[in-house]
């Protein structure tokens, strides 16, 4: 049965990308249709943000928890589509749905659950720049604000929680002044890669960062975290000119997920800053000719 | 300013900091090449008197895509080799600076380093790399940062390990991602 994807509030051409980049899905061996929303079930919604009956879709499909793909500039090519698609049906479908592409993906994988501790992190005043602990099944795991440190007894604890962190699999609470004295293990690494990577990995999932005008004053630690270029392209923008989520996605090419993915991360981290004013320095001077060579050198993919 | 890695033929990428701190581990990361360590003998017509230094630079290369060589250097930290400074940071698209995160006085010295780096050329784009955090449990980002602070404009600073070739990519993708 192939996996049925609705459209709305898209131009023709770009309504032709998506189906061409719906046909290439079956080289993820994954089998899906599109048609225009006609108001039914479905497993996949891809809409324009931007378009008023987009925007109305995109609000029902987020209601009904099915999965949605807003379809931005970043995403105007066959190719991209076709990654995005990928992306959020292999998230959204169990990982044997998506081998066999015989079941459609689950509905029910929705927007993450508010007590998930990247949105808690981020959105409860009373653990927002705060330290906590983490707990599943005797796992402890400690996310340091004060240090922007994460202390566990094993990587792969590290790792477990990372990967759930926009899921409601840990408990949170802040780390009280008796146990401080004793962490969970010697095991210390970036707590901003951390929050980076698990929400990155949740971004088809979460929900819209506010509109809100934000800046940044610290670069948050990302040496870890190396695969998401895009997080380094946000960081620059919010140092060098604030701006609601929107604003940063439209001014760099980038999907409003990825930006808000990183915002619900850097919040959480306790590095957002909405008093922050953009810097004063002018942009260090391009290396002219060269720019282009040392990023394709170093893998940084820029516009 | 001068932007005279724009009309050279070859790229130029400094990795300073203090001794220990893992630039040549890293400069091997990102070249094709083992570093090498050229001995440098100088005098130094500033002391007054008729002296020679011996000078630890370490030196490697790798090729970008067209055949433009990318040539790395590592620059000491001592202030013995302080006038060496000017001559290897000349015509550098970046510097990326390495501490020791297992150091105390990490804060200090990233300070100085960032001073001493806008001092030779206010704009120069940089980055901080801090090294050996994986050993440290107790290591805390809050002092470099409120020393970053201290100096100025913001500075992409990562912890990384000079080992990981992805890492030490990383920290130059962020430098680059600086220069818009
Ligand atoms: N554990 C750990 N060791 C490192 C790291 N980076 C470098 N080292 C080690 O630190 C030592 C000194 O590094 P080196 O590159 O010679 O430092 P340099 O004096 O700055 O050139 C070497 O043994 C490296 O393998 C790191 O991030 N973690
Ligand atoms: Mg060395």
């Amino acid at each position: 049965m192939p996996l049925e994807l609705r459209y709305a509030g898209l131009d023709t051409a770009m309504e032709q990308r998506l189906r061409l980049a719906t046909q290439a899905l079956a080289a993820h061996r994954l089998q899906a249709r599109a048609a225009a929303w006609d108001g039914t079930r479905c497993d996949i919604v891809a809409a324009d943000p931007h378009d008023a009956y987009g925007r109305r879709v995109i609000d029902i499909a987020r209601r009904r928890g099915t999965p949605v793909l807003e379809i931005v500039e970043a995403l105007a090519t066959v190719a991209r589509l076709t990654r995005a698609l990928h992306d959020l049906l292999s998230r959204a479908a169990p990982p044997s749905t998506q081998s066999t592409a015989t079941a459609a993906p689950t509905t029910s994988a929705s927007s993450t659950p508010a007590s998930s501790p990247l949105l808690k992190m981020a959105t409860d005043p009373t653990l927002r720049g705060a330290d906590v602990e983490l707990r599943r099944d005797g796992a402890v795991v400690w996310l340091l604000a004060s240090t922007s440190r994460v202390v566990s007894a094993s990587v792969s604890d590290r790792l477990r929680a990372c990967e759930q962190l926009a899921s409601n699999a840990w408990s949170i609470a802040a780390i009280g002044d008796r146990q401080r004295s004793r962490p969970p293990g010697e095991i210390s690494a970036s707590l901003d890669a951390f929050l980076l990577m698990g929400a990155w990995s949740a971004r088809a999932h979460l929900p819209s960062y506010p509109d809100d005008d934000v800046g940044l004053r610290d670069w948050p630690d990302l040496g870890a975290a190396g695969t998401i270029a895009e997080a380094l392209v946000v960081v620059q923008s919010l140092q060098r000119f604030r701006g609601t989520p929107e604003r940063i996605a439209h001014r760099h090419g980038l999907a409003r997920a990825d930006v808000d993915a990183c915002l619900w991360a850097f919040q959480a981290a306790g590095l957002l800053d909405r008093s922050a004013t953009p810097s004063a320095v002018p942009p260090p001077t391009r290396p002219g000719g060269l720019f282009s060579r040392l990023a394709a050198h170093f893998g940084l993919r820029v516009a | 300013m001068p932007d005279t890695a724009s009309e050279s033929l070859v790229a130029k990428l400094v990795f300073a900091g203090p001794v220990g701190a893992g630039k040549t581990t890293a400069i091997r990361s990102v070249t094709d090449s083992e570093p090498i360590s050229t001995e440098m003998t100088l005098s130094e017509p500033a002391m007054g008197e008729k002296t020679t230094t011996t000078v630890a630079l370490d030196f490697s290369a790798a090729t970008l895509d067209d055949g433009t060589p990318l040539l790395v250097y590592g620059l000491p930290g001592q202030e013995r080799f302080a006038h060496m400074r000017p001559i290897v940071l000349e015509g550098a698209f970046g510097v990326v600076v390495v501490l020791d995160g297992s150091a105390i006085d990490i804060a200090d010295q990233c300070e100085h380093w960032l001073r001493e780096i806008r001092a030779h050329r206010a704009g120069m784009p940089m980055v901080i790399g801090i090294t050996h955090t994986d050993a440290v449990a107790e290591f805390s980002l809050g002092p470099v940062r409120a020393a970053i602070r201290r100096c100025g404009a913001p500075v992409p600073t990562f912890t990384f390990d000079a080992r990981d070739r992805e890492q030490v990519a990383h920290l130059v993708r962020a430098l680059l991602v600086t220069m818009e």
